[in-house]
């Protein structure tokens, strides 16, 4: 009897201590209070993207059900979402609490300008931070993108790289490989080139401040860089000369007429109507390529890492984050939503509508690896490794006027002109902006 | 006034004036004044406020931050709009290019319009609202059927030029036939807006010099040179003032078409200001080509104005 008991007594005892650790761990998880901000209001204003459109947007309800703070999320096309976000940071009202920023464009200006919030101090606060967050999970180049000036100003949503595009139905029928090389690319460019039956080899942008983007690859494969260690434009190295006068080449010889007005959506739209055998474009192209309401050719396109020049393939790497806004009156409250977008399982979400994403754990995911091509995640992961964070542009504080003086200089190379002298112009005005806004 | 009303109160009771009557006599007085009152207000608030803001801007330098507010630099934004700056002064005449253009060749169609819509003939209500269709549509989807009209490889204008033997243009693709492209856009536009101003001139003229001038044997090149415009005159020029100003400002159709490329080649003055002050954030030296601007549109509305009423 007193045996029995015994057992009995340190059975309740064993099972009693699992029952207090178990309290324990769930009292610890549930520690996290995401209801401390009830009834505030925040307002974020954002970019027109499917993460935004078909990610975000219809989960709000979840997150004010979540957390009782109550979410105005307006969603604007690029270019009117910038101008309108800019003014009303001007303003300094603080009417925005949080919005997306592309730091490879805004990051230095804002910074300047005083509109982000850093956000490490969030982070890095167990009362303000869910246990259950991570940072770590985050690519190190993403984490890099979205720090400015030393300072993490955002958590990156979706990286994005640049890729060669092809059709893999007619490089086949011509018994081209795929080029790894620049030199391949424009033999195979010439080869696939029928311009009496109105079929190109190659196209990428050509349009004046957007075509800084995919020239960008074509001058660090020479070797290149935007700018010195001291911030001084490199737009007359022979690297960056050479590039500016191939990308300039090779839409002027293997391109599409018109192509200095070809902008992004027009060189998906020519890839999807056939016109063009190969493209090197930004990687979220792939959601219209895999989409066989938009692609005629849809299971007919191949991706692969942008050829390698003699310094190798290197493309931007550049990511949108999620910022908050240093005029915002609900700091805390903007912090909530800003780390539930970016949260394990939003970010899964984000996965499953083929948004590429920047958490490894959901990337390297079955779901995830089975959502996209092979081919196409095997070379962005290639070109994420090898990318140069942030390059889309010089980064400095007057990018769109960079970008615009560059972009003259790309539009000179297209046209046929004398390409040294449009890369000096370029140099020089783009000097004369950095001296004036930095 | 004071006459005309019956001064009751005092007759009646033979009290001095309350305050009340005091108050409504005052009113009565300064009527002109107070029924314009709030409209003045809205309007110096709506007008004038920005116009001063703008002018008081554009002696500062303020690239749009909250940390540094705006740098008082004087007269160098000016200085350097006129006599460094590479982009505005090509902006600038290739502005005046295409408003030049743009008023000759709508006035020139626009006065043939006029005549042929005069007369009487069946269908004619139905051929004028034909004409006044491109005038009265939105300009910005206007503007990108024409864009897909002008597509170098599957525009339908190529077509017809290849299938009339012609070499195919780029359009709005080449910094050459990018100006007559727009041109040509701008024209299609807004010359039913001219042709109607003049139908309108037309219609007013008074028929004796031209039943005189048929009995005197007149060609119609006579009738129409020595009678018709200098009548017309200042129809014209008030047709012409309207689209001088719209051409100068002009944005809408540049913005979507081309926004300004292929480089620069197709930037007006208003594209120019619209990138300096919202894509750029320079605020004060975008105030200073606004100013520039403003005074350029404005005095060459007051020179047509002048030769409006100046004698031949």
């Amino acid at each position: 009897m007193i045996r029995s008991a015994q057992t009995l007594g340190s059975a309740v005892l064993v099972f009693a201590l699992l029952l207090c650790s178990t309290a324990a761990d769930v009292a610890v998880a549930q520690s996290f209070d995401w209801k401390k901000y009830s009834g505030k209001q925040v307002r974020f204003l954002v970019n027109s993207h499917d993460w935004t459109n078909e990610v975000i947007r219809p989960a709000i309800p979840e997150f004010e059900a979540l957390t009782g703070i109550k979410v105005a999320w307006e969603i604007f096309p690029e270019d009117q979402f910038r101008q309108k976000l800019a003014v009303e940071l001007v303003s300094g009202s603080g009417s925005v609490d949080g919005f997306q920023s592309l730091t490879s464009w805004d990051g230095l200006r804002f910074m300047k300008a005083g509109w982000y919030e850093p956000i490490q101090k969030y982070l890095g606060n167990p009362a303000l931070t869910s246990p259950q967050f991570n940072f770590d999970d985050f690519f190190p180049n993403t984490k890099q993108i979205a720090t400015v000036g030393g300072a993490l100003i955002g958590i990156p949503l979706y990286p994005e790289v640049q890729l060669l595009y092809y059709r893999k139905d007619i490089l086949q029928q011509k018994g081209i490989k795929v080029p790894q090389t620049m030199d391949e690319l424009e033999a195979a460019a010439k080869q696939l080139t029928d311009k009496p039956n109105n079929f190109y080899g190659y196209v990428s942008r050509g349009k004046r401040s957007a075509a800084v983007y995919t020239l960008a690859p074509f001058i660090f494969n020479q070797g290149g860089h935007w700018l010195d260690k001291d911030n001084q434009p490199q737009l007359t190295t022979p690297a960056a000369i050479k590039g500016l006068d191939m990308y300039g080449r090779m839409l002027r010889e293997y391109g599409p007429p018109g192509a200095v007005n070809v902008h992004v959506y027009e060189v998906y739209d020519l890839m999807t109507q056939g016109r063009v055998a190969m493209a090197t474009e930004s990687s979220n192209g792939v959601s219209t390529m895999e989409n066989p309401t938009k692609n005629k050719f849809v299971g007919k396109i191949g991706y692969a890492r942008v050829p390698r020049g003699p310094a190798g393939s290197h493309t931007p790497i550049i990511s949108w984050a999620i910022s908050i806004a240093a005029q915002s009156k609900n700091k805390e409250a903007a912090w909530y939503f800003v780390q539930w977008a970016a949260s394990r399982e939003m970010v899964e979400r984000q996965g499953k509508a083929k948004v590429p994403v920047a958490r490894k754990s959901v990337w390297d995911s079955p779901s995830f690896q089975g959502s996209q091509p092979r081919e196409w995640l095997d070379s962005f992961q290639g070109a994420l490794a090898d990318g140069y964070p942030n390059q889309a542009n010089p980064v400095v504080v007057a990018v769109p006027e960079t970008r615009d003086a560059i972009g003259a200089a790309i539009v000179a190379a297209i046209e046929g002109q004398d390409v040294k002298a449009a890369a000096e112009k370029a140099q020089r005005t783009v000097a004369e902006i950095i001296k004036k806004t930095q | 006034m004071a006459l005309a009303r019956p001064d009751v109160t005092v007759a009646v009771t033979g009290q001095s004036a309350s305050r009340g009557e005091l108050a409504a006599r005052w009113v009565d007085r300064n009527l002109p004044w107070i029924f314009p009152g709030p409209a003045v207000v809205a309007m110096a608030g709506l007008l004038v406020f920005p116009l001063v803001y703008t002018a008081w801007l554009s002696l500062h330098e303020w690239y749009a931050s909250s940390v540094l507010g705006p740098e008082f630099i004087g007269l160098k934004n000016y200085v350097q709009l006129l006599l460094v700056d590479e982009r505005f002064w090509p902006a600038f005449w290739r502005t005046a290019a295409f408003t030049a253009g743009s008023v000759v060749l709508s006035i020139t169609l626009g006065l043939g319009i006029a005549h042929l819509l005069i007369r009487n003939f069946p269908a004619r209500g139905l051929a004028r609202t034909l004409f006044l269709l491109p005038m009265i549509a939105t300009p910005v989807a206007m503007a990108l059927v024409w864009m897909t009209m002008m597509s170098p490889t599957i525009g339908v204008l190529n077509y017809f030029l290849r299938s009339l033997g012609l070499p195919a243009s780029a359009w709005v693709a080449s910094p050459k036939a990018v100006i007559p492209s727009l041109l040509l856009v701008e024209t299609w536009m807004w010359t039913p807006m001219v042709a109607l101003i003049l139908l309108a001139g037309l219609s007013s003229l008074p028929s004796e010099p031209f039943e005189s001038a048929l009995v005197d044997g007149a060609s119609s090149w006579q009738v129409f040179w020595r009678i018709t415009l200098p009548l017309m005159r200042s129809t014209i020029i008030v047709a012409a003032l309207f689209r001088t100003i719209d051409a100068l400002k002009v944005f809408d159709i540049v913005y979507v078409m081309t926004e300004g490329g292929p480089g620069f080649a197709s930037e007006t003055l208003n594209l120019y200001v619209f990138q300096t002050s919202f894509k750029y954030l320079h605020l004060g030296y975008a105030s200073a080509l606004i100013v520039v601007f403003f005074s350029l549109v404005l005095g060459t509305s007051l020179l047509l104005l002048r030769v409006r009423r100046a004698a031949w």
